[in-house]
This record gives C-alpha cells, sequence and structure tokens, in this order.
C-alpha cells in the first residue's frame, strides 16, 4: 500500500497537476465567495471545463474547487455576515463579530489555517479508512448495497435538522426523478413524455445547475441589488494567543468533521454546527461564543474542512455520495469512465491514491495561495449583485450544455431551476432531491437482483446480518429525531397551555 | 400575495387552504406518478416490474405530503400555540419574487432563442435584457459588460475547450 502511495503523490505532484489544483482552489474561492452559490453549484458549473483534461487532472481540479469554495464561503460568512454555503453558517456568529471588532483579517487567517490543519491530519486517515472499507464493501450483494442506499437516504431525512417530512418527501421526489428514463431490467420507457431525450434518463448535472445555482441565484437577485460594505483586511495572521486557544478546538473539530462528514447526509453543514456547540459546551467562557470567540470560527473550520474529506470514504468505496457536492463528483467521475465503488481502490489505483494526494496540494494552495490573496478575493464582494447575477445565469445554462453538448440539457436546468425556485419558496430541501437521483439509479437495480436472489422474498434483507443492520439504522436515524422532535413541541405546548392557564 | 403576520391568532380557511397547495400539488403528483406506475405493473411472474420502485417511491411521496397538508390544514391550533414554521405558516410572496420569477422566465426564454440565433447571441440579448430592463443600468454600460461577458465565455468555451456551441440555425449555421 506505501508504494501505491508513493505513487499517487507522484501522479499529483506533476506540473499540470499543480497547475490545475492551484486553478481549481481559485475558482472555487471565487464561487464560494458569492452569496448562496455553494461548492455544489461551483463543481457542477465548472465541470464542463474539466472535459478536456485527464480524467486525474480533471478530479483534482474539481477536488480543488470543493477545497476552495468551503474557504471562499467563510470569507463571506466573517466580512459581510452571509454565509457563502450552508457550511459556513455557523461562522457568522463569531467571524462577524471579530470582524467587527476589526479583527476580520485574524479570523480568515484562523479560517484558513484550521481548515489546513485539519485537511493535513484526516488525510492519513482518510489513507487508513479506504482500504478497509474498500474490503468490506466487497462483501456486499444487492440486498446490503440497496440497505446501504435505504440508510444513506434515510440519514439524510433524519439529520436534515427538524424538516424530517419534508426532506423525506424531497428524497421520494428524487427516486421518482431517478426513474425517468429507460427501466434498467426491461428495457420499458418511463416517464419520458415524447421526448426522446429523457430514454437515458435526467442529467444530473443540469439537474443540480438547474436545482442549486439557478434558483438561488433567481432568489437571491430578486433581493440583492447592492454590493457588500465592509472595512479593510488586516493581519492575516493571528496572534499567539488566538493561535493556542484555537488548537484544541481544531483537534476536536478535525476528528469530529472526518467521522460525520463519512455519514451520508450529514456533511460539512452539521459537522460544523456540532463542533461550534461542542466548544461552547466545554469552553469555561461560553458568554464569549456569538461575541467574537476565535474558537467559534478554528472548530467548526476545521469540522468543515474535515468533512470534506470524510466525504470521501462512502464515495470511492461504497459508491453512495453523502452530500449534494458528492453527488455531482460522482457525476465527474461517470462522465470520465469511472465507477467508484468496491473495486475503484483496486481497479484504479492510480487514481484513487492520485485524487487523495492531492488533497495535500489543495490543503496547501489554501494556506499558501488562497490566505494572503483573501483581501484581494473580497474585492469581489463589493462588485454590484446586479452585474453578477446575469453572468452567473448565463454560466448556469452554458454549463449546462457544455457538460454533454447537449441542447435539451438547458431544458432541463431550467425547469429544475423553477422547480427549485418554488420548493424553496415553500422551505423544502433541494438537496434530497439530488440524493434521491443518484441513489435511486443504484438503488432500483439492486432491488431487481435482490428480488431474483430470493424468488422475490425481501425478508432477505432481513437475513443478512449487514443488510439487516442498514435497515434498522435507517428505522432509528428517521424515528428517533421526529420522536425527539415531537416532545420537544408537546412540552413546549405544555408550558404554553399551563401559561395561558 | 399571500401572507399573513404572526400577530394574527386565526388563519382562514383560505388562507390554510393557500399554504396548504405546494403540499396538495405534491401529493397530486405522486397520485399521477402512482397511476402511471400501476399501469407499468408492479410485481409479475420474472419478479419486480418497472413500476414498483416509482410506485413506492410515489406511495412515500403521498403520505408525507398528505401529512404536512393536514397540518397546514389545522393552522389554527398551531397558531394558538404560538409556534410558527416557516413555509407553513408564514408563506410570503412580494415584488422581489416577481423579478425572481422573471429572470428563471427569461433564462427559458435564452434557451428558447439559442436554437434559432445560437447560443451565446442568445446569451448576450439575456443579458442586455436583465442589464437594461431589470435593472435600469445605462445602454452604454450594459453593452460593454454583455459583450465583455459573452467574449469571455466564447474564449473559454468554444475557443478554449471546443465545445461546438449551437450556431446561428437562422443563417444555415
Amino acid at each position: 500500500m506505501f508504494d501505491l502511495i508513493l505513487q499517487g503523490f507522484a501522479d499529483a505532484f506533476t506540473p499540470i497537476n499543480i497547475a490545475f489544483v492551484l486553478l481549481g482552489v481559485i475558482l472555487g474561492t471565487v464561487i464560494g465567495l458569492l452569496p448562496g452559490l455553494g461548492s455544489a453549484t461551483g463543481v457542477a458549473i465548472l465541470l464542463p471545463v474539466t472535459l478536456s483534461q485527464e480524467p486525474l487532472t480533471a478530479l483534482i481540479m474539481l477536488a480543488g474547487i470543493y477545497y476552495g469554495s468551503q474557504f471562499g464561503a467563510s470569507i463571506t460568512a466573517i466580512l459581510i455576515n452571509t454565509p457563502g454555503d450552508a457550511s459556513s453558517a455557523v461562522v457568522t456568529m463569531d467571524g462577524y463579530a471579530l470582524a467587527r471588532k476589526g479583527r476580520a483579517g485574524a479570523a480568515i487567517g484562523i479560517s484558513a489555517i484550521a481548515s489546513f490543519v485539519a485537511g493535513t491530519l484526516t488525510i492519513p486517515l482518510l489513507m487508513g479508512f479506504l482500504p478497509a472499507l474498500s474490503s468490506l464493501a466487497l462483501q456486499f450483494g444487492a440486498p446490503e448495497q440497496f440497505a446501504l442506499a435505504v440508510f444513506a437516504l434515510a440519514a439524510v431525512s433524519g439529520l436534515s435538522g427538524g424538516k424530517i417530512a419534508r426532506s423525506l418527501a424531497m428524497t421520494a421526489l428524487g427516486l421518482i426523478f431517478a426513474t425517468f428514463g429507460l427501466d434498467p431490467a426491461t428495457g420499458a420507457s418511463r416517464f419520458t413524455f415524447g421526448f426522446p431525450q429523457l430514454a437515458v434518463g435526467l442529467d444530473l448535472v443540469a439537474v443540480i445547475i438547474g436545482l442549486f445555482a439557478l434558483s438561488e441565484v433567481a432568489s437571491q437577485a430578486g433581493r440583492t441589488s447592492q454590493s457588500a460594505g465592509f472595512a479593510p483586511i488586516h493581519g492575516l495572521w493571528p496572534a499567539r494567543d488566538d493561535l493556542r486557544a484555537a488548537a484544541g478546538p481544531v483537534g476536536r473539530g478535525a476528528v469530529l468533521g472526518f467521522f460525520i462528514g463519512a455519514l451520508p447526509g450529514a456533511g460539512a453543514t452539521v459537522a460544523s454546527f456540532m463542533s461550534y456547540g461542542m466548544e461552547r459546551r466545554i469552553s469555561r467562557r461560553k458568554e464569549r461564543f456569538g461575541k467574537g470567540a476565535i474558537e467559534g470560527v478554528a472548530g467548526p473550520e476545521a469540522a468543515n474542512n474535515s468533512a470534506v474529506n470524510g466525504a470521501f470514504a462512502p464515495l470511492l468505496t461504497l459508491g453512495v455520495p453523502g452530500s449534494a457536492t458528492t453527488a455531482v463528483l460522482l457525476g465527474a467521475f461517470l462522465i470520465f469512465g469511472i465507477t467508484p465503488g468496491p473495486l475503484f481502490m483496486t481497479d484504479h489505483p492510480e487514481i484513487a491514491w492520485g485524487l487523495i494526494a492531492s488533497f495535500y496540494l489543495g490543503n496547501m494552495a489554501l494556506l499558501i495561495l488562497n490566505l494572503p490573496l483573501a483581501p484581494v478575493f473580497a474585492q469581489l464582494l463589493r462588485i454590484p449583485y446586479y452585474y453578477l447575477y446575469p453572468v452567473i445565469v448565463a454560466i448556469a445554462v452554458l454549463g449546462a450544455y457544455a457538460t454533454s453538448n447537449n441542447p435539451f440539457h438547458m431544458w432541463t436546468t431550467v425547469v429544475f431551476g423553477l422547480v427549485g425556485f418554488a420548493l424553496l419558496k415553500f422551505d423544502y430541501p433541494v438537496m434530497p432531491i439530488v440524493l434521491g437521483l443518484v441513489l435511486g439509479q443504484i438503488m432500483e437495480p439492486a432491488l431487481t437482483r435482490t428480488s431474483q436472489m430470493s424468488g422475490g422474498d425481501m425478508t432477505i434483507l432481513l437475513r443478512r446480518p449487514i443488510a439487516a443492520g442498514f435497515i434498522v439504522a435507517s428505522v432509528l436515524v428517521l424515528v428517533v429525531p421526529w420522536l425527539w422532535g415531537l416532545r420537544k413541541r408537546q412540552t413546549r405546548w405544555a408550558v404554553d397551555a399551563t401559561s395561558i392557564d | 400575495m399571500i401572507s399573513n403576520p404572526g400577530t394574527e391568532q386565526r388563519a382562514t380557511l383560505g388562507h390554510r387552504l393557500l399554504v396548504a397547495l405546494p403540499h396538495l400539488v405534491l401529493l397530486v403528483v405522486g397520485a399521477i406518478v402512482l397511476a402511471v406506475s400501476l399501469d407499468y405493473g408492479w410485481l409479475g411472474p420474472a419478479g419486480v416490474e418497472p413500476g414498483l420502485f416509482p410506485g413506492v417511491a410515489a406511495v412515500v411521496l403521498m403520505c408525507v405530503t398528505a401529512y404536512e397538508a393536514v397540518h397546514s390544514l389545522l393552522l389554527k391550533r398551531r397558531r394558538e400555540s404560538g409556534e410558527e414554521r416557516p413555509g407553513i405558516d408564514r408563506v410570503s410572496w412580494g415584488g422581489a419574487d416577481v423579478k425572481s420569477v422573471a429572470l428563471l422566465v427569461l433564462a427559458a426564454a435564452i434557451v428558447a432563442v439559442s436554437s434559432v440565433i445560437g447560443l451565446l447571441p442568445a446569451i448576450w440579448a439575456g443579458l442586455m435584457t436583465i442589464l437594461v430592463a431589470f435593472e435600469r443600468i445605462s445602454v452604454i454600460r450594459a453593452l460593454l459588460v454583455s459583450t465583455a461577458a459573452v467574449a469571455a465565455m466564447w474564449g473559454i468555451f468554444d475557443y478554449g475547450l471546443n465545445v461546438p456551441l449551437p450556431q446561428l440555425e437562422m443563417f444555415g449555421g
């Protein structure tokens, strides 16, 4: 294995790959800076740019975009109190408070250092986990694959933060979208509405650009028109006291973020909020949180970055994306003719280890390139939004076309832009649609094979230990948060009723 | 415009129906998918038929959206308890949303026109429309921004990445 890791570093550290990871990190930072446009949108919009490259170079660049967009989103959160991405929302609490005290530079510096340290610490963890997880995944048959996909979808809804019913509805909608096109078993045409282009199903990238980029930009365009005002950024290197205060939160956030990131549906957002909650709970000076505590930036940023590494574990070894961004990355792998899953590490070791080695490059680029350039990137926020959003709409439409040179995909993007906007208005989460769409394409063939294996007896799912474990975990991950929410609500109603009496 | 300030104690039936509307729309979508899936067949002699998977997903969609719709229709009880949830108890549409929807319609127009005049000219026209009509920016400035943006897109996609962009069909391209 050590040889493979060394070979991975040799493959990743070529001049062309270094150039593309730097480009990816810079472009990702720019996308991440724009409010509402997160890493999923960034990777989806910029995917066409990578298509002319070798698979490893393209995937390295996309991973760079992923890292960069997380950092860009944090800059926006710290400077203008508007998170560029959901995962950086928690950073607004103390990051913006620090900025208001004139310490925006220190907050951005801590954000970059925490991300770098967490990323660097958790890459070896990822390297250790991947072979073990791959060996486990090799034991998976169709029932286990089906049960795993059920668990991933249940986790997306159960960990959605109080919107279980709505997430479940959107997951079901995504599963329905996954059935558009030819039935994998019989070849029967389903839900094509007379469009021959739909025979191959909905294009994942076009759907994501519509749901995340177009709908979000349309939503923002209705509200934002002026550029953001913020104070100049000084002193990007934090003081020694700041670094000392951040050390513990970074270490804890890194480990927590990695494992939370590996869970389907949880991802960087849940990791960053959990890290913030943990730091606040264990702090001796809780009162400083929300008023500019450096720990409130360091912990969540470390968790956020290491969650990105964690998210690659199920993607690469099980072929199961845990977030919208990893779903787009899965789409990118498939475009390049590579199928992530149990055999990925043995069939494509040069891609697997090269990609993981490139994460070091991405982390170094964040620290060496992006940190000094943060004040330059921040100037983008001064450009009035009415110049930016028309160009983003144009790039979204063009990006949907350019992924496979198919004009029909532009229509897919526009339709899903409208659907996404309506769902946003009514507070329905759109991320479960994407995961339903991706995992549905894994689940349905697995269900058919399971049925064939067992002669139609679906209790096979409960008779095989791994599959049964996933099914039980799926029920728990849905029922426990729901019961918890119900109990909290009933307690509140009881208190209200008492106060009325 | 649908709105209901939090100070109201009782939601009218009309309002409750409007708030429940998105759930009811999804319920109808689920019902249609379920009906179509039954047509495809769920289980046959060979085992799973093409309708089973979308059918089960449709049943889940219907159950959950029915639950949400009932919650919305029982808004009165929720209000009396003082609890509000965005999207259920507060759904507001205003002028900003008209602009958002207009932008999405314009995106559709760009796609529609692109098959006639070519994609980049359609994008250029779309950019001009947004900047001049939506944002009231001077024509000269809008011309500069739109032309620069389209030139950059041409440089990256057509020239740099060799993406064969849809051309001027009306001129035989």
